[in-house]
């Protein structure tokens, strides 16, 4: 269920609401500038993508409501009886654990207030999220741009979403630099193409963020890990990536999944359509990855001995003309795998390709999408979901 | 049920109170004195006096009162489940979440001094929840306001020359906007 506080500002808003995602838009600011999208130019599964790679976004930690301000306003306007300034003498941590809690703006202003408060903002990691700068009256990337010079870092949190990044390209560079200097440690970066499928190509700077341990990004080609030296591409501490209408070559998601993710933990891929490839997982340190509403050939996990689950949603393989191909869900060295699913008769060909036997004993969960009323399916995935079936037939949940 | 053990706490006042050590034991600083066995006669607290202590207690009882509530629904869920019954406590673990949202929130509904007693108190005691909460409550009053809002909210003193001041906005205008 999507839940939007505030009243939709205009018509095109209120028709837009089916855009929102729920925790993401959770945040006020933040569901106002996704469901702007105009969605008016999109067709049906353009603006079905939008859809869910906002809502496989993480929420911001900071917000512009105030859940416990309620009756703030009235207290606010009889100022402190003794007039005695005691919050300033609080101690300097608690000062930063305040400042923390606000949107970036708020956080900035808090620097005006007196000598004692000049340098507590410079001092709490930053969190910028762009959609809280609005309305921006120099315009958002400019304000963006500004907020991520003011602040020395290191960046906690930085949220930008809320710029068509086409006519934008010397900023993308400049943020990244930014971020990196600054040592980001979560990006959320989507761009707002027109149209949707108009995918512009991410800076090769994007590796030089090597402090990131969260990455989400949406509606971008990702930069080809061959454009700058191999020892240039490095994301050591990075524990989660999400990529969302992402094109990214076969070769560079398995490169980097391999080789240069060593701490990397959750795989999201949502939406990936319009440039379909294989996903290869060989990961030390993968534990879950999702892939949903993508078009993906195959799905190859070649070796993950920690993986745990595997999720499915709205996958299937490519598109030739009126007919949608199977995807190729091979198995191989993946013996914590818990939870796989769900597999699509007639999607989803599953292969157990490990060199021991056609078995997967830690599976404890299989979800299998069952049409009921149909006559088993014989296609090309042939004896494999009979054989599945059987192997795990007390697991099974069917839907 | 064997009676839950309790402890004794004395305020800077060397006001006594008694309490359960699930509640006393949300403070870290409580429980290390626990663990170190420095409880006989009591926990002295020097920097918290009988006013803050009480209504730090009060959140204390609630939360950890809370706590053994959901656990205990959690393990009834669990043994529940063989003979269906496990609805009920369900359910109340639910209200709990609401309850407890609408505790914190009437908690720190308070004037600006008793917030500030909390706040130092939580941060003495070490009940990181609590002093969430009060730096959560302290922000909220905050957002949205202009400087000149927020000193007259706190009683904070404009002590910037008016070029200083001017300078301060100016490194940071796009705030300002």
């Amino acid at each position: 269920m999507t839940r939007i506080k505030s009243n939709p500002p205009n018509k095109k808003t209120h028709q837009s609401k089916t855009l929102a995602g729920v925790a993401y838009m959770e945040d006020d600011a933040v569901a106002v500038l996704a469901t702007t999208l105009d969605s008016a130019l999109m067709d049906g599964t353009a603006r079905m993508l939008a859809q869910r790679v906002y809502s496989s976004l993480p929420a911001p930690p900071v917000s512009t409501s105030a859940p416990l301000s309620k009756h703030a306003a009235a207290a606010a306007s009889s100022p402190p009886a003794d007039g005695a300034d005691r919050i300033s003498g609080l101690p300097d941590d608690i000062l930063r654990g305040v400042v923390s809690r606000l949107p970036a703006r708020d956080a900035a202003r808090t620097t005006a207030l007196s000598k004692h408060w000049t340098g507590v903002w410079r001092s709490v990691p930053l969190v910028l999220v762009d959609a809280h700068l609005l309305p921006a009256a120099a315009g958002l990337p400019d304000t963006v741009s500004r907020a991520l010079a003011a602040h020395p870092g290191p960046f906690r949190c930085v949220h930008l979403t809320g710029t068509p990044m086409a006519a934008r390209r010397n900023e993308v560079t400049r943020w990244l630099q930014l971020l990196a200097a600054k040592g980001a440690r979560e990006l959320v970066f989507v761009n707002r193409p027109t149209p949707i499928r108009a995918h512009l190509q991410l800076p090769g700077a994007l590796f030089t963020c090597t402090s990131l341990t969260r990455l989400y990004l949406g509606f971008w080609t990702f930069p080809g890990t061959g454009t700058v030296p191999p020892a240039a591409v490095s994301f050591p501490r990075l524990r989660e990536l999400g990529l969302g209408s992402v094109a990214i070559e076969e070769w560079d998601l398995a490169f980097l999944l391999e080789n240069k993710c060593p701490v990397l933990e959750k795989l999201v891929v949502v939406g990936s359509r319009w440039r379909p490839v294989p996903i290869r997982i060989r990961s030390c340190s993968l534990r879950c990855v999702q892939v949903c509403s993508s078009t993906v050939p195959e799905i190859d996990v070649g070796h993950a001995p920690v993986l745990e689950r595997l999720l499915l949603c709205g996958v299937s393989g490519r598109i030739c003309g009126l007919f949608t191909m199977a995807s190729r869900i091979k198995i191989g060295y993946a013996p914590n795998l818990r939870l796989l699913g769900f597999l699509v008769p007639g999607m989803h060909e599953p292969e157990i390709t490990g060199n021991t036997n056609t078995v997967l004993p830690s599976v404890q969960m299989v979800g299998v999408q069952v049409k009921l009323g149909t006559r088993p399916h014989q296609g090309h995935d042939g004896a494999s979901f009979p054989q599945m079936l059987s192997q795990h037939g007390d697991a099974l949940y069917p839907v | 049920m064997a009676s839950p053990a309790m402890v004794t706490l004395i305020s800077s006042d060397d006001a006594r109170f008694e309490v359960t050590e699930a509640a006393a034991t949300m403070s870290q600083t409580i429980r290390h004195m626990i663990e170190d066995g420095c409880t006989d006669g009591g926990i002295p607290l020097p920097n918290v006096p009988a006013r803050t202590l009480a209504k730090v207690l009060e959140y204390c009882n609630k939360h950890a009162a809370a706590t053994a509530a959901e656990s205990s629904a959690a393990g009834g869920a669990a043994a529940g489940s063989d003979s269906g019954s496990s609805s009920s406590a369900d359910s109340a673990g639910k209200d709990d979440g609401v309850d407890l949202a609408s505790f914190d929130k009437a908690f720190v509904e308070v004037d600006t001094d008793t917030l500030y007693d909390l706040l130092l108190a939580a941060n003495y005691l070490d009940v990181k929840t609590l002093l969430d909460l009060c730096c959560q409550k302290v922000a909220d009053m905050i957002r949205g306001k202009t400087p000149e809002q927020i000193r007259q909210t706190f009683g904070i003193k404009n002590d910037f020359s008016p070029e200083e001041e001017e300078k301060i906005r100016k490194e940071n205008q796009w705030a300002f906007e």
